[in-house]
């Protein structure tokens, strides 16, 4: 197992496409499936995670990275002087950004949190969806979501007039 | 071979799943919508396994609204989320109980009836009845006045409550299952004074084996002031006596027997008379 830094224990993450990332333990173990493989001790050389390309899973590290712990280092000095707050909003303000991506990347970003459990990217994912669902018309939401209309247009009308609260 | 055909994000129900879970229950319109996007999605979050998941990821169910009742103007539903109910009829009817996602209704029915064989004119009747309603769904269902019950002669002397009689149901998406009516009533006439309860099944609302349900405690001049509370398999109703103090009638459901379990002091009762009267 390699080492980068005294103290800090590095795992190695292999996508199918023969890419591989070092990165802290801390870092991958905020991943609740990588983390289960450390724990039973199954993770001795490097972890191949299947279905996740090497993109997909830089940017999953990208986000584990941002949201581990602060307790290296680094992490110290910065949370040190940065107030708890702050340092949400912060993190709010990252989050917003990184989710800046094209529908594609968003659903594989969705089936890679869903896969690695990580249940703050799967948060942060799923949520700018349920906004499409809130905030769109159904032809707009399966236009988004390349879903194909099966009702009958009375079947749709049924529904809608029974329940017309949620579409005022 | 051909290639395996790449399925669209919609299509990837155990995302679908994943991300619709998310919706708030505070805004229960989104679930409608999602459900409308297209058969499969309607199926999915319909069915009993993700009305469970949803249940365990929200925790707390929220408070879609309240019944509010009025002396002489039945009730209304009073909404804190953007949730309709169905077929909700507010007037003539009052509310016995509510639990488990279904209202024990008292209805007020007047009206002509079809005359009996032997009598040549139509009849003006006057009567009321229970009615189990689900909020969700809409349904109604008509009980028939257990035979010990008169409304017109029992007065206000008795209590009711509705139930889901699922065994070990959680109550997440139970609106639809069987439920049960506990019933008690202080018949002067059939029980010498004596309070009697009844348990009713959805399955058998008419005939079957509703066993009557009675304690040897002589109870006279009593009322009861509040719906059941339910503690553990056993119903507790409250019952208010008009000297001042009161008791609580426990309705074992396990048992099927009935039981004045506690006697209130006049203080007590007369707080509790104040504080849910």
């Amino acid at each position: 197992m390699a080492t980068r830094e005294a103290g800090k224990k590095m795992i190695m993450l292999k996508s199918p496409d023969g890419m591989e990332f070092e990165v802290e333990e801390a870092v991958a173990m905020e991943s609740q499936t990588i983390r289960k493989m450390i724990e039973d001790d199954c993770a001795d050389t490097a972890i191949l995670i299947p279905n996740i390309n090497s993109k997909i899973l830089s940017r999953v590290i990208e986000y584990c990275n941002k949201h581990v712990p602060t307790t290296g280092a680094t992490g110290a000095a910065a949370s040190d002087t940065v107030a708890p707050a702050a340092l949400a909003e912060d993190l709010k303000i990252w989050d917003a950004e990184f989710i800046k991506v094209n529908r594609a990347t968003r659903f594989d970003l969705i089936q890679a949190a869903s896969y690695l459990n990580i249940k703050g990217l799967l948060d942060l994912t799923s949520q700018t969806t349920i906004d499409t669902i809130s905030d769109n018309s159904l032809e707009e939401i399966r236009s988004f979501l390349s879903t194909k209309n099966d009702y009958l247009p009375e079947e749709e009308q049924t529904i809608r007039r029974e329940n017309q609260w949620a579409f005022q | 071979m051909a290639p395996p055909r790449v399925r669209e994000p919609g299509e990837m129900y155990e995302l679908v799943e994943e991300v619709l879970i998310r919706i708030p229950p505070d805004d229960p319109a989104g679930l409608i919508r999602a459900s409308l996007v297209c058969k499969a999605w309607c199926g999915l979050v319909s069915g009993h396994a993700f009305r469970s998941h949803y249940r365990v990821f929200h925790k707390t169910p929220p408070i879609l609204g309240f019944l509010q009742s009025w002396e002489e103007e039945g009730q209304r539903f009073v909404p804190t989320t953007r949730f309709r109910p169905r077929n909700c009829k507010p007037l003539d009817s009052s509310v016995l109980g509510c639990r488990h996602g279904r209202v024990l209704l008292m209805c007020y029915y007047d009206g002509y009836a079809d005359a009996d064989e032997n009598e040549e004119e139509d009849y003006y009747e006057e009567y009321e009845a229970m009615v189990v309603w689900d909020p969700l769904s809409g349904r109604r269902t008509k009980l028939h006045n257990p035979d010990i019950f008169n409304p017109l002669i029992n007065g206000t002397n008795y209590s009711a409550t509705v139930l889901c009689a699922a065994d070990g149901c959680n109550h997440d998406a139970c609106n639809l299952a069987p439920f049960l009516v506990a019933f008690v009533v202080l018949d002067y006439k059939v029980t010498e004074r004596r309070p009697c309860g009844r348990l009713y099944t959805h399955q058998r609302p008419r005939s079957g084996p509703h066993r009557p349900l009675f304690t040897s405690a002589l109870l006279e001049h009593l009322e009861p002031v509040w719906p059941g509370v339910l503690v553990g398999q056993a119903l507790h109703f409250l019952i208010d006596r008009y000297e001042g103090d009161g008791c609580i009638i426990k309705c074992d459901l396990g048992s099927h027997r009935l039981s004045l379990c506690v006697c209130l002091c006049e203080t007590l009762s007369s707080f509790c008379q104040k504080t849910v009267g």
